[in-house]
């Protein structure tokens, strides 16, 4: 019997909590990679709410985005609240976006631990992170351009004309595609740059898809919103050697995404499903951002965290080395 | 609470680290046996939180070492055996090749199944409330290929029978018309929309409705309630039920039906000839029914099966009531006599 269920039981509320109602049907979708401590305190979690938890566990799929088997699939469909806590991300499935246009909210959570489940901010802590959140996102919105600096030479500037921004904070929000989202843990507010228009150097410092946490920095040339040149240690190559091994031409696009993340109870400990939303971080991504309002659909979507950046949207100081300044 | 009685049957579930291996043996004749699952077919199996994970999981790894597509889902425990599982269950048991039901209480009866099973043609196996024990011994030791000799020489006097009458010697004396009400082979699952049950095997049909007649003595086991420590009684009059007495069990019944039952609580939808030498009588809501010479005699939602789709009565419950040791006479001729079985003994 494992006792760590007593730790978890707290945060496995949070998500339920903010988007969930008694008799809500809760599809929570796992596979045989993720411990069955996670779906089984999710599972209690939902119960104890009132609404109506289904498990399901497949083996795991490839690679992410990998499409679910059949049944899961359905599954999906036929629920109100879908969480995603399979070892591989379905967030670019087909089975996700049809759930999704059938108007079920998804949590996405994949390959969340149960350790992560033992920490993390509160109800009331992500309902004033989607307040702050909804506020930055206007700015992303009515903004024109963004300049992004940091002590260690990044140096960028996009066009963020006529671009919707959007803030995931733990309350499912609206999607382009339809239905709503959120992530768990969650929070951060973003904007997809007009594409082509980014010109610069961007040094990423703290986390990096397939990098894991970064001991030397990425350097990143940005010559007409693509990257153009990959310098750095063993990050830097590794990065580079993935995207020619398993991207395309359109894996280069950046910034793809600049998002500033808000959550004030997470650290950043090198793993990048909670790097990605620790407040103060910024993240920005190469590849896909059709999903969420730009133009580019890639095999690959790449997102670099990194702290103590400076971003000023026209002439509003948004974040201050690091520091929410609005 | 009269429905949760059976609970206790199921506390040997604690696992024992390397008992996989044994289960093992079981859930491959269910996968492979029974369903014959080819490579690229899906399989889901549908639990709930009350079946040890060591059951689904074993299943999962028969499904996909036999190159099946494995998706295990988990509910929560259903109100009462035969509820309608959720809508998120509903439409994974319609979407795969074929669907196992291991849940605590059975979804057997309910729309699910028969949406999943008869409009979408999905292959079913019926083994609800498995144990872990109930994998590895009694029921599930028996030989299969004996085990369907003696079944086919069963559904064989059936099939041709018209009239069937059952006694026993605690008084049961109930008669009814079998007509054209074939029992269903439930031995395995292998064409679209087919049933099977595992640990089997039984012979069950649906008797001619409103034909039923007499006095049916449940001395064993009743679904739901559990082991009775005293006969219950029912008087069937054109194929209802008028009158249910006895004692603790009896009381049990009727306010479980009076909680959970409806207007059709109380016709007779289904009987059954256990037929497997190997199954005990432990109060389980699957093996006692399948206990060699045994007959059980069901109310509620009528036994469904091509081609007879529709039963005459459907309901929320259905309710087995099982006597171990009766007589059988199938158009005045013996077929079981005393829980033996005429020209099918015990292997």
């Amino acid at each position: 019997m494992e006792t760590k269920i007593i730790e978890m039981m707290k945060f496995a509320r949070v998500p339920f909590e903010l988007n969930a109602k008694p008799g809500d049907r809760v599809a929570i979708i796992a596979d045989t990679q993720t411990d069955p401590l996670v779906w089984e305190t999710l599972s209690a979690a939902a119960h104890e709410i009132g609404a109506e938890p289904v498990v399901t566990i497949m083996l795991p799929r490839k690679g992410h985005g990998h499409e679910p088997p059949d049944p899961v699939a359905a599954a999906m469909k036929d629920s109100d609240i879908v969480l995603l806590v399979a070892s591989t991300a379905l967030a670019h499935s087909q089975a996700r976006d049809r759930a999704q246009k059938a108007g079920a909210t998804i949590i996405f959570m994949e390959q969340l631990t149960s350790d992560m489940l033992t920490y993390g901010a509160n109800a009331d802590e992500y309902r004033e992170m989607d307040i702050l959140g909804k506020r930055i996102e206007d700015i992303w919105t009515s903004g024109k351009s963004v300049s992004v600096r940091s002590t260690l030479g990044t140096n960028l500037t996009a066009s963020i004309e006529g671009r919707r921004g959007f803030h995931i904070c733990g309350v499912a929000t609206p999607s382009v595609v339809g239905g709503k989202r959120c992530a768990f843990h969650d929070g951060e507010c973003g904007v997809p740059p007009v594409e082509g228009t980014a010109e610069g150097l961007w040094v990423v410092d703290t986390w990096m898809h397939h990098c894991g946490a970064i001991r030397d920095p990425i350097k990143l040339t940005i010559e007409k919103g693509k990257v153009t040149k990959f310098e750095g240690g063993f990050e830097a190559r590794r990065l580079e050697e993935y995207i020619e091994k398993n991207g395309d031409e359109y894996s280069y696009y950046c910034p793809s995404e600049i998002s500033i993340q808000l959550n004030p109870k997470l650290e950043f400990t090198g793993i990048g499903r909670t790097d990605k939303k620790v407040r103060g971080g910024v993240h920005i991504a190469m590849g896909t951002n059709s999903t969420f309002g730009g133009k580019i659909t890639s095999k690959l979507h790449l997102d670099g965290v990194s702290r103590n950046y400076t971003i000023i949207v026209d002439d509003i100081l948004v974040l201050d080395k690091g520091k929410i300044a609005v | 609470m009269a429905d949760r009685a059976f609970w206790y049957e199921m506390v040997d579930t604690a696992t024992k680290y390397g008992r996989i291996g044994r289960l093992m043996k079981s859930a491959r004749t269910v996968v492979e046996d029974c369903l014959g699952i080819k490579p690229g077919e899906t399989v889901t199996i549908v639990s709930d939180t009350e079946i040890s994970p060591l059951v689904y999981h074993t299943l999962s790894g028969a499904v996909t070492a036999a190159g099946g597509i494995a998706t295990i889902v988990i509910m929560e425990p259903l109100p009462h055996a035969s509820a309608e599982p959720p809508s998120v269950v509903a439409a994974a048991m319609r979407e795969s090749d074929a669907f196992i039901n291991v849940c605590s209480r059975t979804i057997s009866h309910t729309k699910a199944r028969y949406v999943a099973q008869f409009e979408y043609k999905r292959r079913y196996v019926i083994m609800p409330a498995t144990t872990e024990d109930m994998l590895i011994s009694g029921a599930a030791t028996a030989d299969y290929k004996k085990l369907k000799e003696v079944g086919l020489k069963v559904i064989d006097v059936l099939t041709k029978g018209k009239q069937v009458r059952v006694i026993s010697d605690y008084g049961t004396d109930v008669s009814f018309s079998i007509e054209g009400r074939p029992p269903k082979n439930v031995f395995e699952a292998r064409e679209p929309g087919s049933v099977a049950i595992f640990p089997g095997a039984e012979a069950p049909l649906g008797p001619v409705e409103d034909t039923v007649n007499g006095t049916i003595v449940i001395d064993r086991f009743i679904l739901e309630i559990g082991l009775v420590s005293e006969p219950v009684t029912w008087k069937v009059r054109n194929g209802k039920v008028y009158e249910i007495t006895g004692g603790r069990e009896a009381e049990q019944l009727k306010e479980y039906l009076s909680k959970h039952g409806d207007e059709n609580s109380m016709y007779i939808g289904e009987f059954s000839i256990g037929l497997n030498p190997y199954a005990r009588s432990i109060g389980s809501n699957l093996e006692d029914k399948e206990v060699y010479g045994s007959v059980h005699i069901a109310i509620g939602s009528g036994v469904h099966y091509p081609p007879y789709y529709t039963a005459k009565y459907h309901s929320k419950t259905h309710i087995d009531g099982l006597m171990l040791k009766p007589t059988v006479f199938v158009d005045g001729k013996k077929l079981v006599d005393k829980g033996e079985i005429v020209g099918a003994p015990r292997f």
